[in-house]
């Protein structure tokens, strides 16, 4: 794929719209709650795994895909939410969504970066 | 919060200056990184993107603890931009995850270990979740 020519207005306009639409995503998918806030958990997985499955993205490209994928994951909400959940005496579910939101997109990374290699073969 | 035309366009908006936000501080840590050594110079690029992460990450968790906290963020409208987008877009999980999967192959960072990356996700984790809830009682 070759690289994507842009200025440095072009740049900036194509990182923010990335992260206006990653944003959007993660506020459709906050709509699943369960037991845990699923929809958010599932948010910063999907970004880990995109991040990982096109990690052999020229820079420009690559740049672009992470505006999208730091739009659809989200460091803040996952606090809050884990705060909220022990702030409630749930306690348990705080530590779960503590240890999955650590695990999930660490796997998901892997996993991408993996598929990544194995289709490129 | 109800799926409104008005609250997924603030979601969309907040979202695009939150990420802006992000990329400009990212863009300034980059700055900081003089030594022209290809070996040193990874290592600068592995140690300047945990510590943006770690100023990213605590203060957008510190926002989200005010803005979910204060009266005047308590509507639809004002949550979208501010909540989900602005906080939302400027903290990332992906960016935190991708850094360990590149660091975890290079165990001479900060010449303390693999399991040293592991401790300074963990810290963040823990110090976001704190930082969350001093802001929430900071304001209240």
């Amino acid at each position: 794929m070759g690289s994507l020519a842009l200025s440095p207005l072009g740049w900036a306009i194509a990182i923010t719209v990335a992260g206006g639409l990653g944003a959007v995503l993660r506020l459709l998918l906050s709509r699943w709650h369960g037991g845990l806030p699923w929809g958010i958990l599932a948010a910063n997985s999907i970004a880990s795994l995109l991040l990982g499955l096109f990690l052999n993205l020229d820079h420009s490209q690559f740049l672009v895909l992470s505006a999208l994928a730091g739009g659809l994951s989200t460091f803040s909400t996952f606090a809050g939410q884990t705060s909220t959940l022990w702030s409630a005496g749930q306690r348990l579910r705080a530590a779960v969504n503590f240890v999955l939101n650590f695990g999930l997109p660490y796997t998901g990374v892997i996993f991408g970066a993996v598929l990544s290699v194995t289709l490129l073969k | 919060m109800r799926l409104t035309t008005k609250v997924i366009s603030l979601s969309f908006l907040g979202g695009a200056v939150g990420t802006w936000l992000r990329w400009f501080i990212a863009e300034g840590f980059d700055d900081l990184i003089i030594n022209t050594n290809e070996s040193a110079r990874s290592e600068q690029v592995l140690t300047s993107t945990i510590v943006m992460l770690f100023v990213v990450n605590l203060t957008g968790a510190a926002a989200l603890g005010f803005f979910n906290s204060s009266r005047f963020f308590q509507t639809d409208s004002r949550q979208a931009f501010f909540g989900v987008g602005l906080a939302g877009g400027y903290t990332t999980m992906s960016g935190v995850a991708l850094w360990l999967l590149v660091t975890s192959g290079n165990a001479s960072l900060f010449g303390l270990g693999a399991w040293f990356n592991f401790a300074l996700v963990l810290a963040m984790f823990i110090g976001g979740i704190l930082v969350y809830r001093l802001a929430t009682k900071w304001v209240r």
